[in-house]
């Protein structure tokens, strides 16, 4: 500049320039739709692509979804009001599967009079949740409830007497009393061992006596009033069921009949449409018939052109050189095949008219005899057709003339065949004009004449519907009244004997005690006479085997009278088998517990792993690598079939139980290996921060480590746990019912064999709207949580 | 750079140094693997002394510092703090980091909690205070180093100075008897120095006992008892801050001096 001018110009800036609108195409929805959409050729390319791939996947699936059948009994059902609709049983979905069964693929067999209880825990869990995800938005003190949650829920979806919870919850309010206690006294090492040992005596050891104390306590005092309450039951209960059956019976006779007159309605629509079809059965033989005699034209066009290049007979040229007379051969081994073509598909032409409409003009004045009365138009299409309708004669002519070719035929007479069948061919494609106009007109008039027999037809699969659903209720009050029936049978003979159960354990007491006395000391602790040296007498097999069998007998009283005081004496919900446990719940029960369990143990693991304590550090790194690198189908089949080989005999121990911590253990593992990114992603900073405040090692980890790598794992946290969620499913291979489980039980029904895609999409469906939620939430986490920290 | 502080008259009479000792260091030595960090170290700091350390990069200046705490292990030689010697004791490595404050270069504040938070962390988890007298002390503190506004803001809010002097509030906020300063105002803009500086002056003349790493001589001149210089592990040079850069000894100090004066 200063060489330019000659000397430097000093600038100052004496106004400062305001802020300006951007230009037009640079703001708002132009601008966007330019970036977004039409920013090049390719790019308005792919839009256009994209867009149509989006609607014509929509216009497969929207149709077949929105016309779908949603009251039906059965799959053959559906079919029929779909076929009355479409002319076709797969135009629309038959999601009365879903009407028809939802309550089993949401619960399983749990009991449809108890559904409020998995209900009610479901409910509860959000506002057990609320603390932990919205801790900013909710009363602090509701974290108790979230503590608390668990044993309400497991209380509430498994039932039993409400002390049960409150017992096992005890067993952890101990052992932080302990950890408090000790932790004055001693150390944190022993004070934390300490803690350990007393909660496992308290569930142990100390739990079961207090239960069962409990237990007789409460039922000791009802024995009397029970045993007249189920005598009376004894009485009443068979005379409901008898009742119950009866309106059982009429229903089904409602139904029957509603049934009927369905089918009536049915033949009825099928009526209104007969000429549609016999129009259909006209125009497709004689589509099929001009396909052929194009052919056939094509065909002798192709033959005129070989005879033409070769003049005549192609092989008969005497001067031809050697590769001429292959070439020949060739041409006219084509011509000849050409040939036979032609006389073939003019004879199956032939064949397609006849067979199928030998009497066309019968037909067509049929057609018109109905179809006239609405549209007179109709009449003068029809005469027309039965005009042109005689096309066989022509057609066998035809056919004789192309068996005259040959391959010296001369040109002209292929030409001449040529436009004959030309001829045939228009007046077949006139027919079939006419035909189809016809069609046209039947359809659009059956269309008008359908609508009203379509509604009633839906109006009575929905009373039908209804019907069913009635019988349904009544089916289940039967079930259950007869199941309580027999249960308070089985409990009543329970109750009569226990009095004589109670007086004889003490007899037998004494008993096992005398046979054991009578052992050789070295053989008390046996369990099997098995185990007996080999050299043993008969008489010591004997005596063992009779201590063995006393000892049982006394086990097994005992057990029965602790299992009837525990059903006599239970203040509480009615108990729940873990096998009635099915369905959608299932898998949320899984994936719930799964979740909360996996994210505490997954960030020791995490912690574990970082530490540098050498046998910690190995046993999280052992345990992640491995339960990381076998496929959870596999800790599935461990935890159903294995673990019981390692478990002492006679435990029995819930399956559900043993699957909720397979999935736990195998979820911690991805959990861990995420949070060890979080916490390798953090700036060694942060922990020497906290080092020079001299926080300890827990309180660094608790309050400054693990908030900020938790926030930087969120993503992936979220995502293991959707994978978790989503991996539920697997245990329909260990023979847990869950919703794909209850898919395959559903298709075992003879109504519903056959139907896949209803079911699939409507379980889809429901893991959709879960896994969804769950990674929204943790959008929005990410977001507030990077919008407070920056 | 180095006269960032000369506006503001310094009161070095309110500085008394006791002949309590607060730190004592006798022939500590320290390894990275084979790599000889600390070579015979020996240092005694009184009570309400001032220490600035200087040397080139490597020299293990920030090193020597971060053993007086335990951020990093000595492996020979002892290591007395207020009387307690630094072992592998945990009780006693907590004991003496809540009495050591501590400002790093990169001001090491907690991002995810606000600048009160930072400040009330440690002493209501480590010192049990009520979290009423925690945040009024902090507070208190957070107007001393002049941003009190900025209380309910996250570290990532404010800029590099302010975040500096929230890490000497939160480390005062533990009530220390020692503060240990690692190259405070390397990582600041010119124009935030200044105001670093000036927070260090004022808690200098309040009597706090202070070990600083730092290129700052003018600070060093104004403020320091004593001027240490590191070379290769060792103390090259000690003396006070007139005669150290007035008559340096050694000729490693004398070219070091040239080099970051000189300019």
């Amino acid at each position: 500049m200063s060489e330019v001018h000659g000397q430097t110009v000093s600038y100052v800036r004496d106004k400062m320039i305001d802020e300006q609108v951007p230009p037009v195409a640079e703001a708002g929805a132009i601008k966007w739709l330019r970036t977004n959409l039409f920013s090049g050729w390719l790019n308005i390319l792919l839009t256009v692509i994209s867009l149509y791939v989006v609607y014509l996947a929509l216009s497969l699936v929207l149709p077949w979804a929105f016309g779908g059948v949603w009251n039906a009994g059965s799959l053959t059902e559906c079919r029929e009001v779909l076929f009355s609709f479409y002319k076709s049983s797969h135009g629309g979905a038959c999601w009365a599967v879903i009407e028809d069964r939802w309550l089993q693929i949401m619960f399983g067999f749990y009991p449809p009079e108890l559904y409020w209880r998995p209900i009610l825990a479901f409910a509860l869990f959000f506002i057990a949740l609320a603390p932990v995800l919205f801790a900013d938005k909710v009363p602090g003190q509701l974290i108790w409830f979230s503590l608390a949650y668990p044993f309400i829920a497991t209380w509430l979806i498994w039932g039993g007497a409400f002390w049960a919870p409150i017992l096992a919850a005890m067993g952890f309010v101990v052992g932080v009393l302990v950890l408090k206690v000790l932790g004055k006294i001693t150390g944190p090492i022993v004070a934390n061992l300490g803690a350990v040992v007393a909660a496992l005596l308290w569930w142990g050891a100390i739990m079961g006596p207090i239960n069962d104390g409990l237990n007789k306590m409460v039922g000791g005092g009802r024995l009397e009033s029970r045993i007249a309450t189920l005598q009376e039951e004894a009485d009443r209960l068979p005379r409901e069921v008898a009742e119950m059956e009866a309106i059982s019976a009429d229903k089904a006779a409602g139904i029957a009949e509603a049934v009927a007159v369905k089918n009536d309605m049915l033949q009825a629509m099928a009526e209104i449409r007969i000429e549609e079809f016999a129009v259909e059965a006209q125009l497709e033989p004689k589509e099929i018939a001009l396909r052929r005699l194009v052919g056939a034209e094509e065909s002798l066009e192709n033959l005129a052109a070989i005879l033409n290049e070769w003049d005549g007979d192609p092989t008969a040229a005497s001067d031809a050189s050697e590769t001429d007379v292959s070439k020949a051969q060739v041409a006219s081994d084509r011509a000849s095949g050409l040939i036979q073509d032609v006389s073939d598909l003019l004879a199956e032409s032939i064949g397609d008219i006849e067979n199928d409409t030998v009497e066309p003009s019968v037909v067509a004045a049929e057609m018109v005899a109905s179809a006239a009365a609405e549209d007179p138009s109709i009449l003068t299409d029809a005469d027309a057709l039965v005009a042109k309708a005689t096309l066989i004669d022509p057609l066998t002519a035809l056919q004789e003339r192309s068996e005259g070719i040959t391959t010296q035929s001369s040109l002209d007479d292929i030409g001449a065949l040529r436009v004959d069948i030309m001829v045939v061919i228009a007046s077949l494609d006139a027919d079939i004009a006419t035909l189809s106009g016809i069609q046209d007109k039947i359809i659009a008039s059956n269309v008008e004449d359908l609508v009203e027999p379509q509604a009633a037809l839906l109006s009575q699969m929905a009373d039908l519907a209804a019907l069913r659903d009635e019988a349904t209720v009544v089916a289940q009050d039967t079930f259950r009244v007869s199941t309580a029936q027999s249960n308070g049978r089985t409990f009543l003979s329970s109750l009569m004997t226990l009095p004589d159960q109670e007086a004889s354990v003490p007899e037998l007491r004494d008993q096992t005690i005398a046979l054991r006395d009578a052992l050789p000391r070295s053989q008390r602790g046996l369990i099997a006479v098995s185990q007996l040296p080999d050299d043993a007498s008969s008489d010591e097999q004997a005596a063992l085997s009779g201590y063995l069998d006393a000892q049982s007998t006394e086990l097994s009283i005992q057990a029965s009278i602790a299992d009837t005081y525990a059903e006599l004496g239970r203040v509480g919900l009615r108990p729940i088998d873990s096998r009635d446990i099915g369905g959608f719940m299932l898998a949320l029960i899984i994936g719930i517990a799964g979740i909360v369990l996996s994210l505490p143990l997954g960030i020791l693991l995490a912690l574990g792993r970082q530490s540098h304590l050498f046998i910690v550090n190995k046993i999280c790194v052992t345990f992640i690598e491995v339960i990381r690198g076998v496929p959870l189908i596999v800790w599935l089949f461990t935890g159903s079939l294995l673990l019981n080989y390692f478990l002492p005999p006679g435990t029995n121990f819930d399956l559900l139980l043993r699957v909720i911590i397979m999935v736990t253990l195998f979820a911690a593992a991805y959990i861990a290996e995420v949070i060890r990114g979080g916490l390798a992603a953090l700036a060694t900073g942060q922990y020497e921060g906290a080092d020079s405040l001299g926080l300890s090692y827990w309180q660094s980890m608790q309050l400054i480590v693990l908030p900020q790598a938790m926030k930087i794992s969120i993503p992936g946290i979220v995502n293991t746990f959707i994978g978790l969620f989503k991996d539920t499913v697997l245990v329909v291979f260990i023979g847990l019912s869950d919703p794909i489980g209850f898919s395959n039980l559903i298709r075992a029904d003879t109504d519903w064999n056959g139907i896949y895609w209803e079911l699939f999409v409507f379980i889809g469906a429901l893991f959709f709207i879960f896994c969804f939620a769950m990674g929204r939430y943790s959008l929005h986490l990410e977001k507030k949580l990077q919008r407070e920290h920056r | 750079m180095s006269d960032t502080t000369t506006e503001r008259a310094v009161n070095r009479d309110a500085m008394k140094v006791s002949d309590e000792v607060a730190i004592s260091i006798t022939d500590m030595n320290k390894w990275f693997g084979t790599f000889h960090v600390l070579r015979d170290i020996n240092l005694t700091v009184n009570r309400g002394e001032r220490i600035v350390v200087c040397g080139p990069s490597g020299s293990g200046k920030s090193t020597l510092i971060r053993c007086i705490n335990r951020l990093e292990e000595h492996q020979a030689g002892t290591i007395l703090v207020d009387g307690t010697e630094l072992s592998s004791d945990l009780k006693n490595i907590d004991k003496i980091r809540s009495e050591v404050g501590m400002c790093f270069q990169h001001f090491n504040l907690f991002p995810h909690l606000t600048i009160l938070e930072n400040c009330t962390l440690a002493p209501i988890w480590v010192r049990k205070t009520p979290k009423k007298e925690a945040e009024e002390t902090a507070m208190h503190f957070l107007r001393k180093v002049k941003i009190p506004e900025q209380a309910d803001k996250y570290p990532g809010q404010l800029s590099g100075g302010q975040q500096q002097r929230v890490a000497i509030a939160r480390s005062l906020c533990m009530r220390p008897r020692i503060m240990l300063f690692d190259e405070p105002t390397s990582a600041l803009d010119p124009e935030m120095i200044k105001e670093v500086l000036d927070t260090m002056i004022e808690l200098a003349e309040e009597g706090m006992t202070m070990i600083c790493v730092t290129h700052e001589m003018g600070f060093a001149r104004q403020v320091a008892n004593r001027v240490i210089f590191m070379d290769a592990g060792q103390i090259v040079e000690e003396n006070e801050p007139e005669a150290f850069f007035n008559n340096p000894q050694s000729e490693r100090t004398q070219l070091f001096l040239s080099q970051i004066l000189g300019h």
